[in-house]
């Protein structure tokens, strides 16, 4: 009969020398004192001038957004190139690929389990005009909007539309509740990536 | 500075227990030591005040816990290898050569996490459950749950959960 902390305990044997720094430890928790003290007084500052960020409860249409677009441009295998490139600059490896009417990239991932969890990160850019959405968080940019589309635990998007007519569409999805898709900070930060254009 | 005298002794009592704990969580030394830094950096910025509330461990755990699910949520594209097509077979439940880090690592998250928490942290049911933020419900069935799977995984049908 095996106790289960003795058993916890086995999976440490080859347990490493510590390799934590307690002066490097100190140092980053400071630099995190100091960030947030800046982070309070640039909000505080930014409150005060109105900010240059608006963020809406409820979708409105927003002025500099075009409400109809002239036909889509051709897509190229060139321009799905370019956009990989931006992918890769930004540390985001992915492979974009000429759909015909659109450009995307997907990664699988698939997390040793049992049974197996399979989580997908989709990034389309597409021409696509933008369309009120209902429940979904909206956040204006100085050079895009964001929408934040309602999650059922399973499936997260961020989309984003720029005044040039271009709809980036980031999706993530799981095949299990247990674990969840990538966060939604994660699709924005792909979503206000500079340079994804159609 | 007192603040990092004090803070430095507790980091030199409880870094290695706290990497421990970590590395059962994840599985791999060197993630776990990342872990430790981050929970041990948000510990430095809240440090006056859990030390003037005597809740320094609860909340050390706390961070540490969370640093471990928010890095096991995020850029797992970064840690992971990533592969075009699922495997042809899943895991083997009864793999001879299953090792205990294997087991764990079967596991679904939540399941070793309570685990962890329960058998190795030795924390209550009620102490996990508002840790975790889940009922005790959940925490009861998550832990019995896991055990089962370690059972089944080792084949050690009389693994037992307290000595």
């Amino acid at each position: 009969m095996t106790d289960i902390r003795t058993l916890l305990t086995s999976a440490l044997d080859d347990e490493p020398p510590l390799g934590i720094d307690k002066a490097r430890v100190i140092g980053r928790g400071r630099k995190r004192l100091h960030l947030r003290a800046w982070m309070g007084a640039a909000a505080v500052a930014l409150v005060l001038a109105g900010g240059p960020v608006a963020y809406h409860a409820v979708d409105r249409p927003a002025s500099w957004l075009p409400t109809a677009l002239p036909p889509a441009p051709p897509t190229s295998d060139q321009h799905a190139a370019e956009l990989t490139k931006v992918l890769d600059a930004a540390n985001r490896p992915f492979t974009v690929v000429n759909k015909g009417d659109h450009y995307a990239g997907e990664r699988t991932m698939v997390m040793e389990s049992n049974p197996p969890i399979t989580i997908t990160l989709i990034v389309e850019v597409r021409w696509e005009v933008y369309r009120p959405c209902d429940d979904c968080e909206v956040i204006d940019l100085p050079d895009r909007r964001l929408v934040v589309h309602p999650s059922d635990g399973l499936r997260r998007e961020v989309s984003a539309f720029l005044p040039d007519g271009t709809h980036i569409r980031v999706i993530s999805t799981s095949d299990t509740p247990r674990v969840p898709p990538e966060r939604v900070e994660t699709l924005k930060t792909y979503a206000s990536l500079p340079g994804l254009t159609f | 500075m007192d603040r990092d005298r004090e803070f430095g002794e507790y980091v030199d009592a409880r870094a290695l227990v706290m990497r421990r704990t970590a590395f059962l969580l994840c599985g791999d030394w060197h993630r776990a030591e990342d872990i430790v830094q981050n929970a041990l950096a948000k510990l430095y910025v809240a440090w006056p005040r859990v030390q003037r509330s005597g809740t320094v461990d609860a909340y050390a755990r706390k961070v540490l816990v969370r640093a471990a699910v928010d890095e096991s949520r995020r850029g797992f594209f970064r840690r992971e290898r990533a592969v075009r097509d699922l495997p042809d077979t899943a895991v083997s439940p009864a793999s001879p050569d299953l090792d205990v880090r294997r087991a764990l690592a079967a596991l679904p998250s939540g399941q070793r996490t309570v685990v962890v928490l329960r058998y190795w942290e030795d924390l209550s049911v009620g102490e996990v459950a508002r840790l975790l933020g889940r009922t005790e419900g959940t925490v009861k069935s998550q832990a019995a749950k896991g055990l089962a799977a370690l059972r089944s995984l080792l084949g050690d049908p009389a693994l037992e959960e307290r000595p």
